[in-house]
Parts: C-alpha cells; sequence; structure tokens
C-alpha cells in the first residue's frame, strides 16, 4: 500500500516538475521570440563597419555674355563709303558695314579682305535714329545672328547668345560711339582632376531620401562614415552643374554593407567647383 | 571640528550631481527544489539631473548542482535623461544575459552556515537602436552573513565589467575591435528581513568609469513567493 502511495506520489510529482519546465521554457521562448522581434536594428548607426571613399574635384567657371553697344550719328556726319567693323555676328563670319548715299556714282564699298560687308543706303538728312535703324535691319537681314538685337533710339546694343570672347566692335571711319559693357569670356573647365579637401560628403540610410549625416573630407579629399550596420547606404556631394555656376546636382553612389567590421570603398566622386 | 566636516563631506558627495539613487522591487517565486522566476521593476536617478533609466527585469533561475545556479534574464529599459519623459523607440534598449552563479561555501560545503560568498559570472548583450550592440562579461564577488536572532545582514560586493567590444578602431583597411574593462561596482550595506518572506537591501556603493566616479545609494525590495 505504501509503496503505490509511494509510486503514485512520485508520478505526480513529476507530472507536475515536467509542466514546471514546460511553462518555463514556453515563457523563456516567446520574451526571447518577441523581443528579437523587437530588436531588430534599422540600416544606420550602431554597427562596426565603415564607408570610406574619396572625393575629387574639376575647376569650373562660368563664362559671360559679351554686350556691345553701338551710338550712332546723324547722316550729316557721314561720308558715302564710310563704315565700321562689327565681328562674329553669323558663324565665325565678320563684316564691315559700311554707308552708301546714292547721290554718289563710285562704289562706296571698301572691299576690306577676310570680312563681309554690307551696305546700308543713308542720305545726310538722315537722322541719327534713322540710321541706326537702318543699320539693325540690315543686320536682321542676315538671318539667325549669334547676338541678340536692341535698339534704343539710336543705341544699338547687341547681347551675344553664348558665352564667349567676341573681338571688340571698332567704328572704322565712322564717328559712332563704340562700347563694350560686358566682356564675353568662355565657360573654364579644367581639365586636372584635384582631391577636394573640406568638401561636405552626406550619408543617407537605406531608402531615405534625405541624408542622415554628414562628414567633410581630409586633406587629401577622403570621407569616412563609421559604427554603420550592415545594408544599403547613399554617399552623395553636391557638385556644381555645369554650365550654370547657379545650378547644383547630385553625384551619388549606392553602397551596400554585407558584412560587420567591413569597410566599403565608395570610390571616387567626382564633382565640379 | 571633524565630527562637523565628515558629514558635510559626506552629505556634499551625496547632494551633487552625479550621485545615483537606484531603486528596485521584485517578486520571485520558487517553482520546486530546483527553479525559481524573479519579476521586477527598477528606476534609476542622478542627483540634481533627474532620471536616468526605467527597466523591468525577467529571470529564471535553475540550480543545477549543490551551490551552482545558472541564470538567464532579460531586461527591458526605458532610457529617459533628465526630468521629461518621453516614450520613443529609440530611448528603449533591451539586455540579455546568460550566466552563473556558484555559491562557494555551499558548493564545497565549507565554513560557517550563516556565511555566504558567491561568484556569479554573466555574459550580458545589450541592443539599442542606433547603438552599437554591447558584450559584456561581468563577474561578481558577493559576501554577505546572516546575523542569528538579528534582522540585519551585511553584504559587501565588488563586481567587474569586461566589454568584448569595447574598442573599435578604423584603419584605412581593417576594423579592430578589442576587449577592456570599462567599469568596477562596489556596494557595501545591509539586509534586512522582514516578516512574510519580505526584505530590503540598503547599500552604498561605488562605480568606477572612464567617465569617472560615481557613488551610488541603492534600494532593493523583494518578497518571495
Amino acid at each position: 500500500m505504501e509503496f503505490t502511495l509511494s509510486l503514485n506520489q512520485s508520478a505526480e510529482f513529476m507530472r507536475k516538475s515536467l509542466k514546471t519546465k514546460a511553462l518555463s521554457l514556453t515563457l523563456g521562448v516567446t520574451i526571447i521570440f518577441i523581443q528579437s522581434a523587437c530588436v531588430k536594428k534599422n540600416v544606420g548607426p550602431g554597427g562596426t563597419s565603415a564607408i570610406k571613399g574619396t572625393v575629387t574635384g574639376q575647376d569650373f567657371k562660368q563664362g559671360e555674355n559679351e554686350i556691345q553697344h553701338i551710338t550712332f550719328t546723324s547722316g550729316s556726319q557721314l561720308e558715302h563709303g564710310d563704315y565700321f567693323l562689327l565681328n562674329d555676328l553669323t558663324s565665325g563670319t565678320n563684316y564691315y558695314i559700311y554707308f552708301s548715299n546714292p547721290n554718289w556714282i563710285s562704289s562706296a564699298n571698301p572691299n576690306l579682305q577676310g570680312r563681309t560687308g554690307l551696305q546700308v543706303v543713308f542720305n545726310y538728312s538722315d537722322s541719327n535714329v534713322a540710321i541706326a535703324q537702318a543699320v539693325k535691319v540690315k543686320l536682321e537681314s542676315l538671318g539667325v545672328l549669334n547676338a541678340n538685337l536692341a535698339l534704343q533710339q539710336d543705341i544699338l546694343t547687341l547681347s551675344w547668345k553664348s558665352r564667349k570672347n567676341v573681338v571688340d566692335p571698332d567704328n572704322g571711319t565712322t564717328n559712332f560711339a563704340v562700347d563694350v559693357s560686358n566682356q564675353g569670356e568662355a565657360d573654364l573647365l579644367q581639365t586636372g582632376v584635384l582631391n577636394m579637401a573640406e568638401k561636405r560628403v552626406y550619408l543617407c540610410y537605406g531608402d531615405n531620401t534625405y541624408p542622415s549625416e554628414d562628414v567633410r573630407t581630409n586633406q587629401l579629399g577622403e570621407f569616412f562614415f563609421p559604427d554603420l550596420q550592415k545594408g544599403a547606404y547613399k554617399v552623395y556631394v553636391i557638385s556644381m552643374a555645369p554650365p550654370y555656376e547657379e545650378m547644383h546636382k547630385e553625384v551619388a553612389k549606392i553602397v551596400t554593407i554585407t558584412d560587420d567590421k567591413s569597410i566599403v570603398n565608395a570610390g571616387v566622386l567626382g564633382i565640379y567647383y | 571640528m571633524k565630527k562637523i566636516l565628515l558629514p558635510i563631506l559626506l552629505w556634499s558627495s551625496f547632494s551633487f550631481g552625479q550621485t545615483g539613487l537606484w531603486m528596485d522591487a521584485s517578486i520571485s517565486k520558487k517553482w520546486n527544489k530546483n527553479q525559481s522566476s524573479e519579476i521586477g521593476i527598477g528606476n534609476r536617478r542622478n542627483f540634481g539631473l533627474g532620471f536616468d533609466r526605467l527597466f523591468m527585469d525577467v529571470n529564471h533561475q535553475v540550480q543545477v548542482l549543490d551551490g551552482l545556479q545558472i541564470e538567464a534574464a532579460y531586461r527591458l529599459v526605458l532610457n529617459e535623461k533628465g526630468d521629461q519623459l518621453v516614450i520613443s523607440s529609440d530611448r528603449f534598449s533591451h539586455r540579455y544575459q546568460l550566466g552563473f552563479k556558484l555559491s562557494i561555501l555551499d558548493a564545497f560545503d565549507i565554513g560557517p552556515k550563516r556565511l555566504s560568498l558567491s561568484w556569479a559570472s554573466t555574459q550580458q548583450w545589450g541592443l539599442r537602436a542606433g547603438q552599437r550592440t554591447s558584450s559584456i562579461w561581468r563577474n561578481k564577488i558577493s559576501l554577505g552573513y546572516d546575523v542569528k536572532n538579528f534582522p540585519l545582514g551585511p553584504i559587501v560586493s565588488a563586481e567587474h565589467f569586461y566589454q568584448w567590444n569595447a574598442n573599435v578602431v578604423y584603419t584605412p583597411t581593417e576594423v579592430l575591435v578589442t576587449a577592456a574593462t570599462i567599469q568596477w561596482r562596489y556596494f557595501i550595506g545591509t539586509e534586512i528581513e522582514l516578516p512574510k518572506k519580505q526584505s530590503v537591501k540598503i547599500l552604498v556603493g561605488l562605480r568606477q568609469r572612464t567617465s569617472g566616479n560615481q557613488p551610488l545609494l541603492r534600494l532593493s525590495y523583494s518578497k518571495n513567493f
């Protein structure tokens, strides 16, 4: 009887013990499972990996549009055969504009070599405004010009459409006033590539649109983002966007860290500055 | 003069800035002869600065041999700083522990029964969004004495914190992770036995870190079922 009771008690104890162990195990596993789900780390800081790279740059200087002004005199101050010079009005062509009075029998054309002559007919009674208007009409008859023309009273303004240096106009044999109010200059893009020191480099975590952190490059143009976790990142720098100095663009690289304790090289980010 | 100066110095040490007040309460249940579980909450504050952290602990111990326990624990921490309580995901951290506790005198059946000497060795992982996972090995030596027919029992402990990934050095080609001691922690105080399996511990302590020393005052309440 005692033996039977003892066996029953033992079995009961075993059942309770197993139940307790199973409960503890289930509780532990559940907690670990829930917490493992909760503590998933996002791409970003908190790791042991890093991204490095270099920023290089080419110097870009935006040029200037040439602006010239010509102030005309009246017909009474012109002579049959007078001329003045304009350069590069159409592609690669330089001109001389000469004035012809119909009362004269002889040719007014000075026949300058290497230039194209444009004849403007005038009378001694023409006002300075009429002379200016006649010249403008003549120039426009050439078709598409390299410069925009604007006439204000007797002042003809020529604004070049592209940024380049244009050889200055010359009043030739006339008494016109010729002025260059803005000296033209071509865009400059240096061929030499330099390491960019003190350049700000941005890092976006994952698919983030906006940067989460930034660093500056050292004297060798190198940058380094430490303490990153595994994942994809976008590294970018801001570059000038030729042909306009005022415009900027992003020069970016997508970098993926696949291992802990690794340094991933983003390579060279080339910019214009 | 000394009678005045010493209390002033002690008071000033505990009144200013860095002194920590650690308070925690726990309940434990002994499932059978070998197993027990504990759940607790705690709050740490820095005098003059406000909150340091709030946390909740869960742990489970299993006695595998006489005097030898293994223990697994989890702590959910809300890392609040200053006087503002802000609930945001990046302020939570999680701590996992796995270790053992060896009651040396019990294990080897030496020394007086009222004296306890234990060595607890724990591997701990701490996870927090935006921060590197910490991996720390903690070793703690505790000494206590249960005074006969007296509710107060002196206790003293020293604990060493060794972080496996304390230093991360980036060279141009590789990442070097090295270990270092990051903290020593000492406590001395008393355990007060209360009726109905309750007890309160009052401890003063000091923790030494590279950032400096911090005096501590710790109050712990526990109840067993």
